[in-house]
């Protein structure tokens, strides 16, 4: 298992090489400069020249590039932001990705709250109201973009209910493994946090409800039901662990999408995170803060998937990998 | 079973109960307005953006700002004196201006600051633009020198500016925020940068805090000169989506907020909303632009002509701006020194266009190019106009044209590299002078002359106007040369845009000009 670890780490160099490379050049490439977003209308041919000459923008792109490669290694620095008072761009991301987080990790927790129970409870009410109720709603919950739920539940619970505020992220700072974060009030979590969990949620259910159907139609459920065992002992103790199994390579996609993919969310709460602030960059063409959010977005997924391989090989003990041996 | 039905019963009940509706300023003296951008910096001279502008203006004052009416009025100078040759201003500042960290004012404080707004190393996109007129700024902004010559201070309250040539527009261009004032220790404390530490100004407000892609609290500065302003504080939520800032203000959670011309068409009908909206004019002017570069059909002033006249602009005004905004003739717009009321309008009138067009070489439009009108995607009715203009031309002169919507950065990159003969945009002034719009957007070579339009007559025009120091005579020159560069079409201006807000009635005392919201000296909450 270890030697399977340290592979997976060593394959995730070049991988974050690749993923830095790409999201360079594509920056590169893409029209429109900082500069002109900084200058705005004033955009002068001379001056555009000056500042891309103190920015280091007239450098060839390969030395940019390079230049960008050894600072990230050699002191982790990656760089300074074109905005926003130029702040380093690790601190802009050890700033805003822990909120990211904690909503990330909210919303997960819900989704599964949510989506694992429907999905176990529609599976044994195979084809009767409760599954088609349920899978409806899961439907309109899987087709309901974030961009018309976040509105609608703002209208609804914000300004005709007045139960929660429209958007922004209040609440006390806290400090976890030295990152600041603010912990939001939970009234300003709660529609957020809902809207973001939606989708997780309905596929959760959909993915925990077929592999549920397909587990108690197993032959060692049948001889546990056979042998007299209380259907909520069959159902804990034989179907859901092993149900869950292939549910939980959906939970850890679905965790990193909800670490990276909250962009829309954000943007409508207000809410300062790292899905917020990457649209803030895209727009403002800040490209070393684009980079510092592709690679970090990059290693979430490298860390997620290592993760769910190894509690694969924790919760199945017949999935072996090769350099485990 | 039970318990659950009961769970859910008692969470209905307490819900609703235990969360404080959002629909009152409970706070009497804070002014809540959401900033719909991330401030770009916290460094005045590093900064293009109006709304960050608009924030920074309650922190850091120049010498000079424009008033309610849109007129050069003393700032931290409480006047100042010109020389007849209008080469030499010499500058007294007001006694008593403190800073917020409690030191005074001094006049050294002004002549760093200009030299810091121009270092390379502050990184300024515009800073050399705007004080370009003082002896010695190419020398600083280029790193040769650290020390900007044209500046002298005789003693702690005298600055003394010498200019390399007269410069009419001098004193508007010193109300922008490259010719803010900041404090010195606090900067160079922060190696250089200002940061929410540094950021110390002389205004009535002074930075309490910015939580980045959240929010940014001004508290009110007790030892302000003018007085203490009325209000404690002023928050401002970052409320990038306006729908979102829309939803904020009807809740109650802000007492202030931007409205789209959408919106404004909705909240029109809404008894309880229409009451609340205003109109606020602004210095700006929307325009067609006909790149005249080498090789462009638009080189040919007849085109240019008949163009102008197939295009039918009662109806951009009246369809793409909703009847809202007025129709532009000219470049200055209403509010603005020199705005004409009596401009010379050229008329919708499809058969002369025809003719012209036909006289041009083009009968039917046979012959000419295709066109591609490329609009930015930051004013929504930009892309109205455009289809009006297509429909127009097509159905007036026989061509066919492309329409393209750009993003912003592209746009901008792409117009300032001259890629773009044809295109519609937006131009908003940075200070209030007819010399912000005419010979910055028209004159022979200069850099934001986008369609390469050149008369030698527009030029003396402008010229004589920029060294003009007579008021009267200096606007009277400006508006022959925009009735000049009008009668060839040089640019076709379509409307002169409105935005509009919504304002809670217990906001008493805002003040604004042609720019944006002055800052909250007056303004106050009562309910």
């Amino acid at each position: 298992m270890f030697t399977y670890i340290r592979n997976r780490i060593l394959l995730a160099i070049p991988t974050l090489l690749a993923v830095s490379f790409i999201t360079f050049f594509l920056g590169y490439l893409s029209p429109g400069s900082p500069i002109d977003i900084m200058l705005g209308q004033h955009s002068d041919p001379a001056r555009v020249k000056q500042l891309e000459h103190e920015y280091g923008l007239d450098r060839p792109p390969l030395v940019q590039y390079g230049s960008f490669v050894w600072g990230a290694v050699t002191h982790g620095d990656l760089g300074r932001s074109f905005g926003t008072g130029q702040r380093p761009v690790t601190q802009i991301i050890a700033e805003q990705f822990p909120t990211t987080a904690f909503l990330a990790l909210m919303s997960m927790l819900a989704a599964v709250a949510f989506g694992i129970p429907a999905g176990v409870l529609a599976a044994l009410k195979h084809n009767r109201l409760l599954d088609r109720a349920t899978m409806g709603f899961v439907l309109l919950m899987v087709s309901t973009p974030a961009f018309v739920f976040a509105p609608l539940l703002m209208l609804y619970f914000s300004l005709k209910l007045g139960w929660f505020p429209s958007s922004g992220w209040e609440g006390q700072e806290a400090s976890f493994l030295g990152l600041k974060l603010i912990v939001p009030d939970w009234q300003y979590l709660i529609m957020p946090m809902v809207v973001l969990a939606s989708r997780p949620a309905a596929l959760l259910a959909r993915f925990m409800r077929s592999s549920m159907l397909e587990t108690i139609r197993q032959d060692y459920i049948r001889t546990a039901n056979a042998k007299g065992l209380s259907p909520s002992r069959v159902l804990f103790k034989h179907a859901l662990k092993n149900a869950f199994l292939p549910v939980l390579t959906v939970l850890g996609n679905t965790f990193g999408f909800l670490l990276t993919g909250s962009f829309v969310v954000e943007n409508i709460f207000t809410i300062p995170g790292i899905g917020y602030q990457s649209v803030q960059s895209i727009l403002s063409r800040d490209y070393p803060v684009i980079q510092g959010v592709a690679l970090l977005v990059a290693v979430i997924f490298i860390t997620v998937n290592l993760v769910v391989d190894i509690l694969y090989g924790v919760l199945d003990p017949r999935v072996r990998y090769e350099g485990a041996k | 079973m039970r318990r659950a039905v009961f769970c859910l019963f008692m969470l209905c009940i307490a819900v609703p109960g235990c969360v404080r509706r959002h629909d009152t300023a409970t706070r009497m003296d804070v002014l809540r307005y959401p900033i719909g951008a991330e401030p770009s910096s916290l460094d005045p001279v590093t900064i293009t953006d109006p709304a960050t502008i608009e924030l920074l203006r309650n922190i850091y004052e120049g010498l000079v700002r424009f008033d309610e009416n849109n007129q050069v009025a003393p700032s931290l100078a409480e006047k100042w004196d010109i020389s007849p040759d209008g080469k030499t201003y010499t500058f007294h500042l007001r006694p008593g201006v403190k800073f917020h960290n409690d030191r005074e004012l001094a006049a050294s404080d002004v002549k760093w600051s200009f030299e810091r707004s121009l270092w390379p190393d502050t990184k300024s996109p515009v800073a050399a633009n705007y004080l370009a007129g003082i002896v010695g700024v190419e020398d600083v902004a280029s790193g040769k020198r650290r020390d900007l010559a044209g500046v002298s201070i005789p003693d702690l309250h005298t600055v003394v500016i010498r200019l390399k040539a007269p410069r009419g527009y001098f004193l508007g261009e010193l109300a922008y925020n490259t010719g803010w004032i900041y404090c010195r220790e606090a900067i160079e404390k922060t190696g250089g940068r200002i940061e929410q530490e540094s950021s110390i100004g002389t205004g009535p407000f002074k930075l309490a805090g910015y939580q980045h892609g959240s929010k940014v609290i001004l508290d009110a500065f007790a030892e302000y000169w003018g007085g203490r302003p009325k209000l404690a504080r002023i928050e401002r939520p970052i409320v990038i989506d306006p729908q979102t800032a829309h939803v904020k203000f009807e809740n109650g959670e802000v007492d202030l907020c931007d409205v789209s011309l959408n919106d404004y068409l909705n909240d029109e009908k809404s008894p309880v909303l229409k009451p609340q909206l205003r109109l606020i004019p602004q210095p700006a002017v929307s325009y067609l632009a006909m790149g005249e570069a080498e090789g462009q059909p638009f080189r040919d002033k007849r085109i240019r002509l008949a163009f102008a006249q197939a295009i039918d602009r009662d109806a951009i005004q009246a369809t793409a701006y909703r009847g809202i905004s007025p129709r532009a003739d000219g470049l200055l717009p209403p509010g603005l020194p020199g705005y004409d009321t009596g401009f010379p309008k050229i008329s919708y009138d499809p058969a002369a266009a025809k003719r012209l067009f036909t006289e041009a070489g083009y009968p039917e439009g046979k012959g000419f190019p295709s066109i591609v009108l490329v609009y930015t995607q930051k004013a929504p009715e930009l892309g109205a106009a455009a289809q009006i203009i297509r429909d127009n031309l097509k159905q007036n002169l026989g061509l066919s044209v492309d329409l393209q919507e750009r993003e912003s950065a592209t746009f901008l990159s792409d117009a300032r590299a001259k890629k773009l003969p044809f295109h519609l945009n937006v131009w908003y002034a940075d200070y209030l002078d007819p010399q912000n719009f005419l010979p910055t957007l028209l004159r022979t070579g200069a850099a934001v002359n986008r369609v390469s339009y050149s008369n030698l007559r527009f030029d003396a025009l402008c010229d004589q106007a920029d060294r003009e120091h007579d008021p009267s005579k200096r606007i009277a020159l400006y508006q022959q040369a925009d009735r000049l560069a009008m009668s060839e079409a040089a640019l076709l201006p379509l409307a002169y845009p409105k935005a509009a807000m919504l304002i809670k009635p217990y906001v008493k005392g805002l003040s604004m000009n042609l720019m944006s919201l002055l800052p909250h000296r007056k303004t106050s909450i009562g309910h």
